[in-house]
């Protein structure tokens, strides 16, 4: 009986005299739905978040909510937002973080660092650039439907399997990318374009880091080249124009199956890596009223020319990184070390170099396998 | 005093105490990409000691350890035995009751003393073992079953971001990382089994410690393969040596779909289960030892300040994360090496010599 | 010989037992009874009367007034007695021998010699007849027994099955269950309990099935049970079960001779006491808090089903609480970002903080549980009207308690009465979970569960691990656990009850 006493005296002591030290109330949490950093005036950076402000009652109303602070370094400046809205920040939900190209020029490291290592962040969060303007910008433009600008860039970012313009990349990607050797991070873009008086935050493009340092861009052709080849898939539509009886028109063609293969070679202490794209495609639009793609030459013709649209764009790529960013965004240089070590071993300390004299073949194959629901052209008759 | 376990439950808190807080920290990170191999290594090298430690427990069906250890070397290396590894086991105790501690302190409960999550383990481990073995290890057959189920489960679950060409290269770095993770994580977590030779005395005579511990030693390295390797090829190499909690951070990438995300609050239930079976097998094997040293073979009235002792003692062991990992490397080293593999390696050896040898088996009789 | 012994050692007389034996004299015999035994008992008649011939003897009836057999009496004893000559030579053992043989045409005579074995039949409704000249209590089998009929009982009703339940006679409840063992290996063995009731308990149990451990067990605790009174089965589940700490049910108790019946086959013991119609069964072991009796009669499909909900009613009424309020308070992270936004907004404007919710709701539940629990039906409907109106709805509009608190409690509060046989145990660790997530959010809420299930680890019930279902892993335990397996799979008895004669089902009749 003593001892049962002693117990619930002991648990009782626990709870009155020291309390419930990291207890919160949800209420008083304000939900950061996404943050934009941008450099602020005297060497301190400037942050802008958009959270979501719940009131009470039937039906509930949520309205998002721009505040901005500055501080010295990230974490200051978010303990500076406390003081100016009155809540706690929770970046729990947060969906996006947006740097601002100024500030991603001087280098991202300590910021995606602070936000890997604080657990009140969670590591799938998307990181992207803003092209142009101020990240501060993006929270002040409209986000379509009347959404929070987080939850709009969220959408876009799952949505990127059927318009692959852009590499969608989460906190801890972008630190993998850092810590590993021979692959260099990219981000999401976002350009603020105008359509019909609104101002939209249109994902597209890349911004290439070396490092954790912006150092260019790729636009919106280049990025869907580079998603195939790092995310190891081709989604989204093919599109190419095609030569036939005389006239030039268009085709597109959707994605079904794709395989995309990256293969090095080591032979006679000659570096060198292989493409190779295999695509099953569904034709889905026709320029031509009369082409019969039911007969084999004129099918084999159409395939030609999806795999050789597909092919440069490919090597335009290829060119783009090798001679005028000279960084390693593919991870070739991670494919090397993975799959011939010894190689990599010699290519290691000067990879730079390397990769930019890396001889790289590209093979495309494309394979029409449906027509969607027509088993003819639209004009059947030749 | 004298539980009897079924070896079933035996070995299902070995397992569990293996996999207690090296699942929290992770494995031979000094390995990098080949920690895999590593642990493989480390299983298999750790086997001959696993049998010895059995052998011990086996030696005399009749006595517990320290009269066995009497009998064959003198009350004075018994004595010296029964201090070195109670204050091992304490320590590793504090160790453990850290890590978890620590773990808590930094992914959840930032601003919480960090003596509040050290005295509610200690609480519960301190209820567990006045109850004594035979519950906890019943209990262990239980949360074996969950414990592997949740792992399962999680990889399952994220087994969309497994990517296991993350393990190659193969020996990149020479055979020297691998050797020093082998090495480390046959001292932390394998031969921490030494300690069940202290409760071991309770599984006798049902088919042997040799069968316990070496089934219970199997299944632990093959689970905390399992976990370590697929970990390694969610996170990849760079960021597991990095990081402090791999495990939980490869559970936080769970995203099927915007449905089953933040799961990783059940990895910390692993952590949670699998350190209190170490706690608690380290705090009976320290009262035991001590019981020993007192001369009361009865141990349980041990059990509270010891466990309370552990309040002050963690503090005392290290402050923080940082120095934790400074201290593994300078201070376990050493003390592992002599308790883990020599000492208990030389007791068996004279004490199969000294056994056999029909002077002393005779006198024992009369 | 005796009370002067007695005396001379200084020992008291017990009250009501001036003289152990019966004296032969029937007048100190009707002296006795009448004052001092049944000294100021109204309700005991003494019926005299005379036997015929020339020398009539003194005779008289002693029974307590309206549980004998008057016409039972008065057709088979006193009739055929106040006719018969006794000679006057005809004494002692010769009478007693004659009396029962030759006179009364009753099927059972009982000879008492000792008064107070006479006292207590004489108390359990038989009369008892005395004879000038003999110094015995011939005891006639005659109660009249007002029992109320099996009906079935309200609180274990079934949807399908038998409806028969136990009353409150030890004999009638030993014929429900013989009715349906008919094996001479169903043993029953009485003990006699309580300082002032006398109450007849049996420990029933199937010899070569039982463990005779367990029967062991049993009939030595109840035998070292020393109280003045057993008024109903209760008293001696309280006085013999393990782990008292908290209301965890280590007996097993029920009101239907079927279920008595089919664990008595499992191996375990049942104990009956008169007077109650519920019977405890004893070893009982965890799962059977989660088995209903209609899973055996019911598709095993179907009755798998129900037992996995109620697996899930027990973690959900222990549980939600303590999780929700982790949640709410220390994990908003682990929360989804709709609902994490919803719960936020339903919580602008509640005064309170969310512990205090949960407890204070969990408080009025349980007000209004035990408020409505004995009222009649329709005041127990207006109770709950009232609850659900105000309680629930009332509160919610007037921002008092937040919508998503009533719903934890709803749901605690119907996933708690899907396991009413853990109705106990659960508030204390409902409360005890909430309490440790208050302080350290899921860390504490894991901790309260690790605690916990160690300790149901350590129960043992009569010997046997109170969770063996859920560590033995082996198929035969298993089987009937977590599912319920159709009978041609549960083919032997559950191991650690019954290591005698397992087996259960056979495929072929033996040859």
């Amino acid at each position: 009986m003593r001892k049962i006493l002693s117990g619930v005296c002991i648990l009782a002591f626990c709870l009155a005299q020291t309390g419930c030290w990291d207890y919160l109330e949800l209420e008083t949490l304000s939900f950061v739905m996404a943050a934009g950093i941008d450099v602020g005036s005297d060497e301190g950076l400037t942050l802008t978040v958009e959270t979501l402000e719940v009131k009470g009652g039937e039906p509930t109303d949520m309205s998002p909510y721009v505040t901005t602070t500055t501080g010295i370094t990230l974490f200051n400046a978010l303990r500076n937002v406390t003081n100016v809205s009155g809540k706690q920040m929770f970046f729990g939900h947060s969906h996006a973080v947006a740097f601002s190209e100024e500030l991603a020029r001087k280098g991202v490291g300590e910021a995606v660092g602070f936000m890997q290592r604080d657990v009140g962040v969670r590591t799938n969060m998307w990181l992207c650039v803003v092209r142009g303007s101020a990240a501060k910008d993006v929270f002040t433009a409209d986000a379509p439907l009347g959404t929070s600008i987080g939850d709009y860039l969220n959408r876009v970012m799952m949505l990127q399997r059927r318009n692959p313009t852009f590499i969608p990349v989460q906190i801890w990607e972008f630190n993998r990318a850092l810590n590993e050797v021979g692959l260099s991070p990219v981000l999401p873009a976002i350009e603020i374009i105008e359509i019909d008086d609104r101002k939209i935050p249109l994902v597209q493009g890349s911004g290439v880091f070396k490092r954790d340092r912006l150092i260019g861009w790729l636009d919106a052709q280049d990025s869907r080249v580079l998603s195939y080849l790092r995310l190891g898939k081709v989604t989204g539509v093919l599109a190419t124009e095609m030569e036939y009886q005389g006239e030039k028109e268009r085709i597109a063609a959707e994605v079904m199956t794709s395989r995309v293969e990256l293969k090095p070679y080591w032979e006679n202490d000659e570096l060198s890596v292989a493409i190779t794209v295999n695509l099953q495609v569904g034709l889905h639009e026709l320029g031509f009223a009369t082409f019969d793609y039911s007969r084999p030459e004129l099918k084999r013709m159409a395939e030609e020319a999806l795999a050789r649209e597909l092919k440069e764009d490919i090597e335009r790529l290829i060119r783009t990184l090798q001679q005028d960013l000279k960084v390693d965004v593919v991870g070739f240089g991670a494919l090397i070390k993975k799959k011939v070590p010894s190689a990599w071993r010699k290519v290691e300390k000067n990879w730079e170099e390397e990769f930019a004299q890396l001889p790289v073949s590209v093979r495309v194959a494309v394979l029409i396998t449906g027509t969607g629901t027509l088993a003819k052209p639209l004009t059947g008759r030749p | 005093m004298q539980e009897v376990v079924a070896p079933r439950s035996g070995m299902a808190t070995l397992v569990l105490m293996l996999m207690g807080s090296s699942i929290v920290y992770g494995v031979g990170k000094q390995a990098g990409a080949d920690t895999w191999l590593a642990v493989i290594a480390a299983m298999i090298l750790s086997v001959p000691f696993i049998l010895v430690y059995a052998r011990l427990v086996d030696l005399d069906p009749n006595n517990d350890i320290f009269q066995t250890l009497e009998k064959a070397l003198g009350k004075l290396v018994a004595w010296t035995a029964a201090a070195l590894y109670g204050w091992y086991a304490l320590l590793l105790m504090y160790n453990s009751v850290n890590n978890l501690g620590n773990f808590i302190a930094v992914a959840g409960l930032v601003e919480t003393p960090r003596a509040v999550p050290r005295l509610f383990l200690l609480v519960i481990t301190l209820a567990a073992a006045k109850l004594g073995v035979e519950p906890l290890t019943r209990w262990s057959t239980l949360f074996l079953i969950v414990v592997v189920g949740i792992s399962v489960f999680a990889f399952a679950l994220v087994s969309e971001e497994i990517d296991y060409s993350n393990l190659q290269p193969i020996l990149y770095d020479g055979i020297g990382p691998v050797a020093a993770g082998t090495f480390s994580t046959m001292a932390f977590p394998f031969l921490e089994a030494v300690l069940f030779i202290f409760i071991g005395a309770a599984y006798r005579g049902q088919g042997g410690a040799r069968q316990v511990m070496l089934w219970g030693h199997l299944i632990a390295g093959a689970t905390i393969l399992f976990i370590i390797t697929n970990t390694l090829a969610v996170i990849g190499p760079d960021v597991y040596r990095i990081q402090y909690y791999p495990v939980y951070g490869a559970a936080s990438r769970i995203d099927v779909g915007g449905i089953f995300t933040r799961l990783e609050i059940t990895v910390t239930f692993i952590f949670l289960a699998t350190t209190f079976v170490k706690i608690t097998v380290c705090l009976i094997a320290a009262a035991r030892c001590c019981g020993y040293l007192v001369g009361e073979p009865r141990y349980t009235y041990l059990l509270t300040p010891l466990a309370l002792s552990g309040i002050v003692g963690t503090f005392w062991l290290a402050e923080g994360t940082l120095e934790m990992e400074a201290m593994a490397l300078q201070v376990w080293r050493p003390m592992q090496l002599v308790l883990q593999i020599i000492l208990p390696v030389i007791i068996w050896i004279v004490a199969e010599i000294r056994l056999k040898s029909p002077k002393q088996q005779k006198a024992p009789q009369s | 010989m005796r009370p002067l012994l007695q005396r001379l050692l200084g020992r008291k007389d017990p009250p009501g037992a001036h003289s152990l034996y019966f004296s032969s004299s029937i007048r100190k015999i009707r002296e006795q009874l009448q004052s001092v035994t049944f000294a100021g008992d109204d309700s005991i008649v003494y019926r005299a009367f005379l036997t015929a011939g020339p020398h009539p003897r003194e005779c008289f009836l002693v029974y307590p007034e309206g549980m004998t057999d008057n016409a039972f009496v008065s057709e088979y004893v006193i009739k055929p007695l106040s006719r018969e000559y006794l000679p006057p030579r005809l004494r002692g053992e010769e009478l007693a021998a004659f009396l029962t043989e030759q006179v009364l045409p009753v099927n059972a005579v009982e000879e008492r010699t000792v008064v107070s074995e006479a006292v207590d039949q004489i108390l359990t409704g038989d009369a008892a007849l005395f004879v000038d000249g003999c110094a015995s209590a011939f005891i006639i089998p005659s109660k009249k027994l007002t029992i109320r009929p099996p009906m079935e009982p309200q609180s274990e009703s079934v949807v399908r099955g038998p409806r028969e339940g136990f009353s409150e006679s030890l004999a009638v409840n030993i014929t429900l269950l013989r009715r349906r063992v008919r094996s001479s290996q169903l043993k029953f063995s009485y003990l006699t309990l309580g300082r002032q009731t006398h109450t007849k308990v049996a420990i029933s149990y199937i010899e070569g099935i039982a463990s005779p451990a367990i029967v062991e067990e049993v009939r030595k605790r109840i035998s070292a049970i020393d109280i003045d009174s057993i008024i109903d089965s209760g008293y001696i589940e309280e006085l013999i079960q393990d782990a008292p700490l908290l209301p965890i049910k280590t007996i097993g108790h029920t009101e239907r001779p079927d279920i008595v019946a089919a664990r008595i086959l499992e191996g375990r013991v049942a104990v009956l006491v008169d007077g109650s119609p519920v019977a405890l069964t004893m070893p009982f072991l965890f799962v059977e808090t989660l088995q209903a009796n209609e899973d055996y009669f019911k598709h095993y499909a179907l009755a798998s089903l129900d037992r996995l909900i109620r697996y899930i009613c027990l973690f959900l009424s222990t549980s939600t609480p303590a999780i929700y309020l982790a949640l709410v308070a220390y994990h908003p992270i682990l929360i989804p970002t709709r609902l994490a936004v919803s719960i936020a907004a339903s919580r602008q404007g509640v005064p309170f903080p969310a512990v205090v919710e949960v407890f204070v709701m969990g408080l009025l539940f349980e007000i209004m549980r035990e408020g409505g629990v004995r009222l009649p039906g329709p005041i127990g409907q207006a109770l709950s009207i009232v609850g659900a109106i105000v309680l629930g709805d009332a509160a919610v509009q007037a921002q008092i308690v937040s919508a998503p608190m009533i719903i934890v409690v709803a749901i605690t509060a119907i996933s708690g009465f899907a396991v009413p046989r853990l109705y106990g145990v659960m508030i204390i660790l409902r409360i005890l979970f909430s309490l440790l997530s208050a302080v350290m959010g899921l860390y504490g809420y894991f901790c309260g569960v690790i605690l916990v299930t160690v300790y149901f680890m350590s129960i043992r019930s009569f010997g046997v691990p109170y969770m063996v279902n859920f560590t033995a892993f082996d198929l035969q335990n298993i089987k009937d656990t977590a599912v319920r397996s159709p009978w041609w799979v549960m083919r032997l008895r559950p191991k650690l009850i019954a290591r005698r004669n397992p087996q259960r089902y056979r495929k072929e009749a033996p040859s």
